[in-house]
């Protein structure tokens, strides 16, 4: 009787030690860019006692909001990022709803290739898209990058809002058409407040992937004051000197909104990643 | 005329669907995305591969010569084969096992595990270029890395992580598995929670070891989940572009340059649009045959 309970305390114990290793390995570069952005220009080289914080300043949040463009680049972010998720969110809604509920022909070809476009990956349609964009006179303008977006981040919203509205059931949907409602009135009465968490999910998802959308962004954009985030703090690598506190504290100031939406909505993040990628 | 418009109607419905209006029109944004951002420039993808073409220039037809030039006399391209192969495979051998881990931890009666999983999370939840960025700085010369390696005594002078052949692509298959393996670890936890209580215990009864219990009963139970992942994981480490780019940009010479970053020099910093995209064109059998595989297991997941 001793040595299994010995041998579950040893258990409990083992497991306590790997997560709190997992911890610190997923959190410490976290702490290392928080820490850098709040040291001195010449205090981020001292190595003595270099891990734990001391003589700390804001001075590079200071610099960065008032010498570099950041406060435009968080602006072209955001605009760009709500604008962008908020037209998948609603394509993707309307087509949802289309392929999961109505009968008509071509609906499994159809759910088939917004498969296969989410899967798609971006550097191979970069180029092709860049030219595209040339065509249309688009190219460095944040319209163009926002279009841009909807390649991956419709088929994407497309495929999990369908995913939830199946989960809903018929009968409901049968009870109010034959109390008169439409089809219309239907998904809007009844299937869109149930869906709710999808919707909101989907919408979580696509403002990230825009937030963080690196490689479209850079051939697209060549203005200075249009970059967003990601391709403003990207241009500072091209030089050879690298301010490592304003850049670190750049990094905390495009980390946080993900993150905090990450934190308030992490079980609705979950079942996304869950049912995204993995359904069954 | 009403009779004639009727009937026309009642065949349209017969062969599209009852609902084949309000479908088609629910979905026209949705095709106009499929095939104005995804279908024509794939076509156009193959088109600009047979032309001389330069940004902001029309392009000379000149049939196969990218193809051929690539293949044959560029001998960077078998190194990017090499490379984005070493990467990818290693890259996400690290994340599966890790996530695998991760979620055989989380899976275990832990107090606040909503809240563990949340900040194991991070890593996945955070933009690239932010933390990537942050890595470069740990691993510089002057960085975090090398001074903690150098107090304990595992090596004696500073090693430029970034800069050397060897280490290079080692930290990038470091950093991509650290962004990456969340997604593993989150995935299967949801793959563990389904598998019944009463498998294990029956076989703990029978005298089961944990490692047996591993062998025998999860990893048979969540291997269709763990498929799915691996092969999504595959595909996206195969393209990953943010993580080489502002690590090493390829380098040193080329010693870290796989197919996003080659096909990013060829056509941006070159300006040889239609030799970059012959780069990305050519490994996209490859890539299509991945997706096709995948597809059925995540579409059957999609009907139930």
């Amino acid at each position: 009787m001793g040595s299994i309970r010995n041998n579950s305390l040893a258990r409990k114990l083992f497991t306590y030690v790997v997560l709190f290793a997992f911890v610190v390995g997923a959190l410490f570069p976290f702490y290392w860019i928080a820490l850098t952005s709040l040291r001195t220009p010449s205090g981020v080289y001292v190595r003595e006692r270099m891990l734990i914080p001391r003589n700390l300043t804001l001075e590079n949040y200071r610099f960065v909001f008032t010498e570099q463009p950041t406060a435009m680049w968080f602006r072209n972010s955001t605009v760009l990022s709500l604008g962008s998720s908020t037209l998948s969110v609603i394509i993707g809604i309307l087509a949802g709803y289309a392929l999961v509920r109505l009968k008509f022909r071509g609906q499994r070809k159809m759910a088939r290739a917004i498969l296969f476009s989410y899967l798609l990956p971006s550097s191979l349609l970069f180029i092709p898209l860049f030219v595209l964009m040339h065509k249309l006179q688009m190219l460095n303008s944040l319209w163009g990058v926002l279009i841009a977006y909807q390649s991956f981040n419709v088929p994407f919203c497309t495929w999990l809002i369908m995913g939830y509205f199946q989960s809903i059931p018929m009968e409901l949907e049968d009870a109010a058409m034959i109390d008169g409602c439409s089809r219309i009135g239907v998904l809007f009465r009844i299937i869109l407040p149930l869906s709710t968490p999808g919707v909101v999910t989907a919408f979580i998802f696509a403002f990230t992937s825009a937030w963080n959308e690196f490689l479209y962004a850079i051939i697209m954009i060549s203005s200075r004051h249009l970059m967003t985030l990601p391709t403003g703090l990207g241009s500072y690598v091209m030089g050879d000197v690298f301010l490592w506190g304003p850049l670190m504290a750049s990094a905390v100031v495009m980390t946080a909104p993900p993150i905090i939406l990450f934190m308030i909505a992490q079980r609705y993040v979950v079942s996304g990643m869950t049912l995204g990628a993995v359904k069954g | 005329m009403d009779i004639l418009l009727g009937k026309w109607l009642r065949k349209l419905r017969l062969t599209l669907g009852v609902e084949f209006a309000l479908a088609y029109g629910l979905l026209f944004p949705l095709a106009v995305v499929l095939i104005g951002l995804l279908a024509y420039p794939i076509a156009s993808a193959i088109g600009i591969t047979l032309q001389d073409k330069k940004i902001g220039l029309p392009g000379k037809f000149i049939g196969l010569q990218n193809y051929y030039e690539l293949l044959i006399d560029d001998p960077v391209f078998w190194l990017v084969v090499q490379n984005s192969v070493i990467f990818t495979v290693c890259s996400v051998t690290l994340k599966a096992t890790f996530g695998m881990v991760m979620a055989l931890v989380l899976n275990r009666p832990i107090a606040f595990r909503g809240f563990f999983r949340g900040l194991l999370l991070m890593p996945y939840a955070a933009p690239a270029v932010a933390v990537v960025l942050g890595w470069r700085w740990i691993l510089d010369l002057m960085g975090v890395l090398n001074y903690i390696l150098v107090n304990v005594g595992a090596i004696k002078l500073p090693v430029p992580w970034l800069a050397q052949f060897g280490t290079a692509m080692f930290s990038l298959v470091f950093v991509n598995a650290w962004r990456g393996i969340p997604f593993f670890g989150v995935t299967l936890l949801a793959g563990l929670q389904t598998i019944p209580a009463d498998l294990y215990e029956a076989a703990e009864v029978d005298g089961a070891s944990a490692w047996q219990l591993f062998w025998k009963i999860t990893l048979p139970l969540i291997r269709p989940v763990l498929l799915v992942v691996t092969v999504l994981s595959v595909i996206w480490t195969f393209n990953d572009f943010s993580v080489v780019w502002l690590l090493t940009r390829g380098g040193p010479i080329h010693a870290t340059e796989v197919f996003s970053t080659y096909t990013y020099k060829q056509g941006f910093e070159l300006s040889n649009l239609g030799y970059g995209q012959a780069v990305s064109v050519i490994i996209s059998p490859l890539l299509v045959l991945v997706i096709l595989a995948v597809s059925p297991l995540m579409l059957k997941g999609e009907r139930d």
